[in-house]
């Protein structure tokens, strides 16, 4: 049951995107995101589209599966949607007792889903073609220059690393512990609101007693390995720009800058 | 109450590019009060297998069926089922969550919807069956425990919902010598004594073999073998080919047989080998008494 998410799940594959420099595809993906924010037209998120798509292409992944990142946040799409349709002041379209569809209020409705699930899908495409060391070496190069400022880049991209590599495990685990309890006759799937938070506990008390138990088991077998953070250490793989990722980046730039420009107000 | 499973295959993650098929075609059929054992190697299939048995993973394609009812039918009581399938996990120590060992085994019982007499008389007996003084432990918080006491806890918590099939997954796994063979001698009395259907799941055929009457082998999602223990045991090559190995007394009684000395080759426990080897090496004595007289 919890195996159909795929947030931060890494496919691994031969494609040009997954070999591009881990920091070109976050700088790509962060000057996507900000575009989302800057255009205001469907033309321009139609572009937008575009460019994703062709990106989900070249990336050789099944576009179904891509799409099925979007499943976990559809709940919020829906509501985001349902919320603006109904709260926006504007000319009146349809009456449903006390709430009045408008039409400012649909058009937002639309434009704020269309939004969220492209955002899901960027982010989606930056985890399905990067495996965590590489996103977390990418973090921690693009944070470098802000450690002179107390940032501390290499803690942030450890943690991140840690984080990253225990989602599947702790999913894994949630997975056992709630099955095992079902095999006790534990319900977690009917009943109201109270009752099924009620019903949690179960599975959240042995879930957080092996989160820290992984923890201190982790600390320790870092101690033993003489882990003293970022002083003197050394990457075994180094990041390289290659002339893809040059090309890759202008060209990202340039299309979305454009885009921003053509559609702005 | 038999537990038959037609032609079950299962795919994980079905229409990704990680879709992995964990069972293929797997078909057999469990008699009430047997005492089975599922071998195979880490990534066989038989985790994915015996979480169809009591419905926590429902049949795709292929049929289960407990007692007469499809496990793949829509509408199917599944906390029946589960009453009835009693499944105890690999390191289930770690499902435990109460403040108290009693509270904790009263979880299943609660959950059927028991009387609280009922309930309380039910964890006083599945304390004991597993060989823990309830009134010592009944109070204490689980984590007070040492380890192989948790895991029995464990197994009483399942137990208290008095189930028919008892099915374990790797009990001894992380248990040292002492406490594995303590652990397996107490699962053989609750067969025993409970009258129920015991279905050992393992990698180690030192432990099951022992223990069961018959042997399932799984291998890539398939059964490679199933019949009585000794059976199983005379295909040495096959199951080299999948790697497991037979029981060392059984290795040894073959490479004995290769030399010349008449010995059964199912052999596996120390009596039996000693036993065998003597008579053959008696015969020996003999032949050669007979060639020098």
């Amino acid at each position: 049951m919890v195996n159909t998410i795929t947030i931060g799940q890494y496919v691994p594959a031969e494609s040009i995107i997954h070999e591009l420099d881990p920091r070109t595809k976050i700088g790509a993906v962060t000057l996507l995101i900000v575009a989302l924010f800057l255009v205001n037209s469907f033309t321009g998120y139609g572009l937008i589209t575009g460019f994703l798509g062709v990106a989900i292409l070249l990336s050789g992944l099944p576009v179904r599966f891509v799409m099925r990142s979007i499943r976990p946040l559809v709940i919020i799409i829906i509501f985001t949607f349902i919320l603006n349709i109904f709260m926006t002041p504007g000319k009146t379209l349809l009456l449903l007792g006390p709430l009045q569809v408008t039409d400012t209020g649909l058009y937002r409705g639309t434009f704020m889903s269309i939004r969220l699930v492209l955002l899901i899908l960027a982010t989606s495409l930056l985890t399905l073609t990067t495996s965590p060391i590489r996103l977390t070496d990418g973090v921690e190069r693009i944070l470098a220059p802000f450690k002179r400022v107390g940032v501390p880049a290499h803690e942030l991209a450890m943690m991140m690393t840690i984080a990253l590599r225990f989602i599947p495990t702790l999913l894994e685990e949630t997975d056992r512990i709630m099955k095992a309890q079902m095999a006790r006759g534990a319900d977690f799937e009917s009943g109201n609101l109270v009752g099924r938070a009620k019903n949690l506990v179960p599975l959240l008390v042995p879930l957080f007693i092996s989160a820290f138990r992984r923890a201190d088991e982790l600390a320790t077998a870092m101690e033993a390995r003489c882990y003293r953070g970022d002083e003197g250490r050394t990457k075994l793989t180094q990041l390289v720009v290659r002339r893809v990722d040059v090309v890759a980046l202008l060209a990202t730039v340039a299309f979305l800058t454009g885009t921003v420009i053509w559609f702005r107000v | 109450m038999a537990i038959v499973v037609k032609n079950l295959t299962y795919t994980y993650m079905k229409g990704t590019p990680l879709a992995a098929t964990a069972l293929h075609d797997v078909s057999f059929t469990i008699e009430d009060g047997e005492f089975v054992g599922i071998i195979g190697q880490t990534g066989s299939g038989k985790s994915t297998l015996i979480q169809h048995l009591n419905a926590l993973i429902r049949p795709e394609l292929g049929r289960v069926s407990v007692d007469g009812v499809d496990l793949g039918a829509r509408k199917v009581n599944l906390r029946a089922i589960r009453e009835k399938v009693g499944l105890v996990f690999q390191f289930p120590e770690h499902q435990v969550f109460e403040e108290t060992v009693a509270a904790d085994t009263a979880f299943g019982p609660r959950n059927l919807g028991l009387s609280d007499a009922a309930v309380a008389r039910r964890v006083k007996d599945a304390i004991a069956a597993v060989g823990l003084d309830y009134e010592a432990v009944k109070g204490r918080s689980p984590y007070e425990l040492s380890g192989g006491q948790l895991r029995l806890i464990a197994i009483a918590g399942v137990l208290a919902m008095q189930p028919r099939v008892l099915i374990l997954d790797e009990p001894t796994a992380g248990l040292d010598p002492r406490g594995r063979d303590e652990l397996l001698e107490k699962i053989r009395q609750m067969y025993e004594e409970l009258g129920i259907t015991v279905i050992l799941v393992s990698h180690n055929m030192e432990e099951v073999a022992r223990m069961v009457k018959r042997l399932i082998v799984m291998h890539r999602g398939r059964i490679a073998l199933d019949g009585p223990v000794r059976e199983i045991f005379r295909q040495a090559e096959l199951l080299r080919e999948i790697g497991l190995a037979t029981p060392q007394l059984t290795q040894l009684a073959r490479r004995l047989r290769e030399k010349g000395l008449k010995v059964d080759e199912t052999v596996f426990t120390v009596e039996e080998a000693r036993v065998e080897i003597l008579a053959a090496l008696g015969q020996n004595q003999a032949r050669r008494f007979g060639n020098l007289g």
